[in-house]
């Protein structure tokens, strides 16, 4: 509805001078071109709207969402796709009647017939500022209390250690070096491993580094990344909630084998994890 | 046009009235401080970002070693001190403030059409100016440090670097700026540049200040306890290589960027 | 007008003419500046080779011979070629006081209107716009090519086709050399050529430092080149620190490149804002002001504040590798986040380097073949007024995933989300003046329908990139790839071609061929659509960026890529060929061939040595096309009736 009066074309004039808002709303949607531009607004924006669909579809080809985090990312990606589609298919819809609804002439001679003069629109530019406004204000609120949200999940509001016996965080040491990754447990007499092994449903905590150049460490499905950065440690986390076989990969260029610097995450229920751990020397069950 | 019977005075190149290129280029003079002046920034950021950080304690590493970039000459004895004295700083930037005064005294003499009087002290200003730059080659090749110490005598090299190639600008411009007053070409009627050049050694003299002040205010850095590299635990806990190594041991730590690193725990 | 009294003034001293006009610099051109460069080059590479000390004679010095000898080289290029185009005469004849004669100044601008102007450093605004214009087609050709290459090696997933450093050196060029192609895309050729005839000037403010900030650039660019020879450039475009310190001595031809080109970028700047706020014909007030002008003052302006911390830090790391300060070194005290910190402060406001002048001048445009005025001209002058300001505060966007200041990532979400407002005014301004138009529906305006469809694509894409949840899945994947690639290539490039093409009769003299000219540009953008529009599905499903092997759950997109950058190189050459066949023997274009009001086109072409015999007057507002608006004045009656009743 809020875009019925947008460009509506007459000059600015005193409120009292002016038809009624209906009136003028009815008079605007009776001029051809209007009618058409709402129509092709609606068309293009449900041919968009799959998108959202679609988008999610791509990102959840290797199993994502794998924890709660990536669920945040991908309900964030979806509405932005969502509410970007109507502004979009305005645009593209001014773009295509501009081209087919209005007269169109390819003379190699510059046309003598003029256009209306159109120098500003009042109505027009207010609705757009306004609209752009308050979709900006959205993207802003939306992104800081998702931004919230997942700091909350992955870095913690309760400190490592304080949390009570079974519900305790395992704590992993992320090492990035040209071009392998090494994650060492702490909490497993400091058992190290070429692949990750995460217990389903237990948060983990990453402390990240690197003994070289930066390397990114990307968990894709577990929607975890953060740079390893020489000479500075990071800290991020997760709560994995889904067992299965995921994806590290090194998001930032590292050299010569960036490409090959990849490993695999194994979430594991808990009693296999332990095994795993076991297995890998940790004897020690936290 | 009308503009047959200007009585102002007009450019020889472009035919318009000086003061309207004067007007132009003190502008461009304007951007040119703008451009150098961020630059300046970019030093003074790395500068207080660094200091701040502290990365594996290597800010100024105590007793640290002369290694790098032309060790063959003689070196500056180790002697425990990490940073440089406050002083010469501040006499340095004293000497490119009194350049900076005889170059606006030749200016006002400029526009005042004493010819003479002005060359003499815009060759003042060189002497100065000359001085200067050998004080602050001097500052340089006399600090307790070598570029390869740390990221304190890095980021003090750098300043001060900067400072050489200001002061070599500010030279040419006074050698030029004095000759053209010698020939009479800058002139009560077109006394422009010499405000220019003042100008821009009035910058260039800021500058000097900003570095004087960083330098001496910024040494110990805020962060005692930074992390060890290639680990997670502070660097503190594990016994510094720097530290405990003693001055005359090996002479050559770590020169190449990209040396790597020691093995952890 | 200007010689007559120039005669009757002699309250100035006045300058002796030695010699011959011109002087000196008669003696220089590009040839003696490619030979006095390689004369340099070697003497520097040869000294350096015999005073410092060879890797045999101890341990530490081994890696520093190839980065001081191809330094030495690099810098004696540089030296030779200024030297050699005559760039050091005009400060030396300042300091001998030897000014310049009216004549000299006039030989310098290419008085004789001969080719050999365009070989030399020569001061005239329109051969410094169109020595711009070839350059910017010789480096957006030598990116072209490397992206070809870059394709191939990814397309063709079953066979290696080169080395991981080739390919890395292969992404590296491409960046660097489209990122520098970009930047000079308008500013150079439009900016230089159209903008001082546009607001009604004989010349740029500083015409002496307009060439000099060309001729710069000309020395810049080999030495990216010859840091393929050197090496290469293995380290993405942003060449990351320590990564870079690991390269071979290529990395020191990225380094040289950038500092030079960074003077040639700041002098253009400071030139170019000069020309826009003292220049400007009588009654051009700001409200007279073009948006073209807008738009290549506000490039120019994040060009001057931004270019420097870019500068510095190559000039820190090239201390680093050098002189062994640890700036960016991590063992020894450095900070890899100071780098990130300096090179995106620069970085950022590139983009919009980019992209102001890229749809500023589309908006210019848009009126001419809308026949219409340009809707809420005060909404673009905001727009531009905006991105200016609020792009300089949003550069830690880079730095979501970094950790460098967790906190941080909070106000830098507000400010790159905010920007998207004064962008959406220029948007608005765009589809405002196509609104309800007979539009003329030749090569540049059909230009611009791609470029605000791509601005659209990267834009939506954008946002989800600004915010750092979702860029927590989208960082350092192809994702953001094929997004800035929508921005810069989509909305840049193209916007460059409508530029150039609607610029192109008074730059050259002929019309640009309007079939092969479309034919190419929309070979160009399905191509454009299949490659960017599989690589955001290539990052959506997880492909990192700047790599070379990769699973096969990315094989089917990566093809399709590769199949569109194929369609892309078909479709420039086709445009390019357009260009080269157009220029040559095209058909003759008038003085005024698109019928536009603006100033740039009523003068004759080719347009004459100081542009205007008389200069101009400017008394209307721009863009005073059109007829009075029907619905407005039938409504307007209606009101009228409504209010006697
Ligand atoms: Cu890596
Ligand atoms: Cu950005």
């Amino acid at each position: 509805m809020a875009h019925q009066t947008l460009f509506d074309s007459d000059e600015p004039e005193a409120p009292t001078n002016r038809p009624a808002a209906t009136g003028r709303i009815r008079e605007w949607v009776s001029r051809p071109y209007a009618r058409a531009i709402l129509i092709l607004t609606v068309v293009i924006g449900f041919v968009l709207l799959p998108l959202a669909w679609l988008i999610l579809a791509a990102m959840n080809q290797t199993g994502a969402p794998a924890s709660p985090i990536m669920e945040e990312i991908e309900k964030t990606v979806f509405w932005f796709t969502i509410v970007s589609i109507p502004m979009t298919a305005f645009v593209f819809a001014v773009l295509v009647y501009s081209l087919l609804g209005w007269k169109r002439i390819s003379s190699d001679d510059p046309p003598m017939q003029e256009s209306p003069a159109i120098r500003t629109n009042r109505t027009g530019t207010i609705m757009w500022t306004v609209v752009s406004s308050v979709l900006a204000f959205f993207l802003v609120v939306w992104g800081m209390i998702e931004l919230a949200a997942i700091t909350a999940n992955s870095y913690g509001t309760i400190p490592a250690d304080q949390q009570p016996g079974d519900e305790q965080p395992l704590i992993v040491n992320v090492t990035g070096q040209q071009w392998v990754w090494t994650f060492e447990y702490p909490g497993y007499d400091g058992a190290t491993t070429p692949v990750l092994y995460l217990e389903k449903d237990r948060p983990v905590y990453f402390n990240v580094t690197s003994k070289d150049v930066i390397h990114n460490f990307w968990a894709v499905e577990l929607g975890v990344k953060i740079d390893a950065n020489p000479g500075a440690a990071t800290q991020t986390g997760v709560t994995p909630t889904k067992a299965g076989v995921f994806n590290v990969r090194c998001a930032e260029l590292c050299g010569l084998h960036h490409a090959y610097m990849e490993t695999t995450i194994e979430v594991l229920p808990k009693e296999v994890f332990a095994a795993a751990m076991r297995e890998m020397g940790g004897g020690k069950t936290s | 046009m009308s503009d047959t019977v200007n009585p102002a005075p007009v450019s020889p190149t472009t035919g318009e009235p000086v003061q309207v290129v004067a007007a132009r280029n003190r502008l461009g003079i304007y951007f040119l401080i703008v451009i150098d002046f961020m630059g300046t920034m970019a030093l003074i950021i790395s500068y207080a970002y660094l200091w701040s950080l502290n990365v594996n304690n290597g800010w100024a590493p105590p007793g640290s070693q002369f290694t790098a970039f032309m060790s063959n000459g003689p070196a500056p004895s180790a002697t425990g001190t990490s940073f440089a004295a406050d002083w010469p700083f501040w006499v340095i930037t004293f000497a490119v403030l009194v350049t900076c005064a005889l170059t606006w005294w030749s200016y006002r003499l400029t526009r005042r059409g004493d010819q003479a009087v002005a060359t003499a002290v815009g060759a003042a200003a060189i002497v100065v100016a000359i001085a200067t730059l050998v004080a602050q080659w001097w500052q340089i090749s006399t600090l307790p440090f070598g570029a390869a110490n740390g990221t304190y005598a890095s980021a003090v090299l750098i300043l001060l670097s900067g400072n050489i190639v200001h002061l070599l600008v500010v030279i040419f411009l006074l050698l030029g700026i004095t000759n053209r007053v010698r020939m009479g070409l800058i002139s009560r009627s077109n006394p422009w540049q010499s405000q220019f050049v003042s100008i821009w050694i009035t910058w260039i003299a800021i500058a000097f200040i900003l570095g004087a002040f960083v330098t001496s205010t910024m040494k110990v850095s805020p962060n005692d306890n930074p992390t060890r590299f290639g680990g997670f635990e502070p660097r503190t806990s594990q016994p510094s290589p720097a530290a405990s190594a003693s001055p005359s041991a090996s002479p050559s730590p770590s020169a190449s960027p990209s040396a790597s690193p020691s093995p952890s725990s | 007008m200007s010689s007559a009294t120039v005669v009757q003034q002699h309250s100035v001293p006045q300058p002796a003419q030695h010699g011959k006009p011109g002087g000196m610099i008669r003696h220089f051109n590009v040839v003696t500046a490619v030979i006095l460069g390689l004369v340099l080059a070697t003497i520097f590479g040869f000294l350096a080779n015999r005073l410092v000390p060879s890797g045999a004679t101890g341990a530490t010095f081994a890696p520093v011979l190839p980065d001081v000898g191809f330094l030495a080289i690099l810098i004696g290029w540089v030296l030779g070629f200024m030297i050699g185009i005559g760039a050091f005469i005009g400060p030396f004849r300042w300091l001998m006081g030897r000014d310049l004669t009216h004549a000299d100044a006039e030989y310098l601008a290419g008085k004789d209107m001969g080719v050999g102007r365009y070989f030399r450093y020569t001061t005239d605004h329109k051969v410094v716009g169109i020595q711009y214009l070839v350059g910017f087609m010789v480096i957006i050709g030598l990116g072209g090519l490397l992206a070809m290459l870059i394709r191939t090696e990814l397309g063709v997933t079953w066979a290696g086709v080169f080395s991981p450093d080739s390919y890395n050196t292969l992404i590296g060029t491409h960046g660097i050399a489209m990122i520098i192609a970009m930047i000079i895309a308008i500013s150079g050729p439009v900016g230089n050529f159209i903008v001082p005839i546009m607001i009604g000037a004989r010349d740029m403010a500083f015409p002496r430092l307009n060439a000099l900030s060309f001729w710069l650039l000309a020395a810049a660019v080999p030495c990216l080149v010859a840091s393929m020879f050197a090496g290469g450039i293995r380290d993405g475009w942003s060449v990351y620190q320590p990564l870079a310190s690991q390269s071979p001595p290529g990395m020191i031809g990225y380094q040289i490149t950038i500092i030079v080109f960074a003077i040639s970028t700041g002098i253009a700047s400071v030139n170019l804002m000069t020309t826009i706020l003292r220049m400007r014909a009588k009654g051009m007030t700001w409200a007279r002001t073009p948006v073209l002008v807008y738009g290549i003052f506000g490039a120019a302006l994040m060009g001057l504040y931004a270019f420097p911390f870019y500068q510095y830090s190559q000039i820190l790391a090239l201390s680093d590798r050098i002189f062994g300060t640890s700036f960016f070194n991590p063992v020894e005290g450095g900070s890899v986040w100071l780098y990130e910190n300096l090179f995106w402060l620069l970085g950022h406001p590139e983009v919009y380097v980019i992209l102001l002048p890229s749809i500023a001048v589309c908006l210019e445009l848009i009126p001419v073949f809308m026949r219409k005025p340009l809707f809420a001209m005060g909404f673009a002058i905001a727009g531009v007024v905006g991105v200016v300001i609020m792009s300089g505060l949003v550069w830690a966007h880079h730095m979501y995933m970094t950790g460098w200041a967790p906190f941080a990532n909070y106000p830098f979400m507000l400010s790159t989300e905010m920007i998207s407002i004064p962008v959406g005014f220029l948007v608005l301004v765009a589809i405002g003046t196509l609104w309800r138009g007979t539009a003329w529906t030749r090569l540049p305006l059909m230009a611009v329908y791609a470029v605000i469809f791509n601005k659209m694509i990267g834009g939506v894409t954008g946002i989800y990139l600004s915010d750092v949840p979702a860029d927590q899945f989208f960082h350092g994947s192809m994702f953001v790839v094929a997004h800035f690639h929508y921005m810069l290539m989509g909305a840049g490039l193209f916007g460059a071609m409508a530029g150039i093409a609607f610029y192109f009769p008074k730059m050259t003299g002929h019309i640009l061929d309007e079939r092969m000219g479309s034919i190419g540009l929309w070979t160009a953008f399905a191509g454009f659509q299949l490659t960017f529009g599989s690589m955001f599905v290539a990052g959506l499903q997880g492909q990192p960026r700047r790599v070379l092997q990769f699973d096969n759950l990315f094989n089917i997109s990566n093809w399709l890529s590769t199949i569109g950058a194929y369609t892309i190189g078909i479709g420039m050459l086709i445009f390019l060929a357009a260009i080269i066949f157009s220029w040559r023997n095209g058909k003759v274009a008038s003085g005024n061939p698109w019928a536009s009001k603006s100033l740039e086109w009523q003068t004759p072409t080719p347009v004459p040595l100081e542009n205007f015999t008389v200069l101009p007057v400017v008394t209307e507002r721009p863009y005073d096309y059109g007829v009075p608006d029907p619905y407005a004045t039938a409504q307007k009656t209606s009101s009228d009736k409504a209010g006697v009743q």
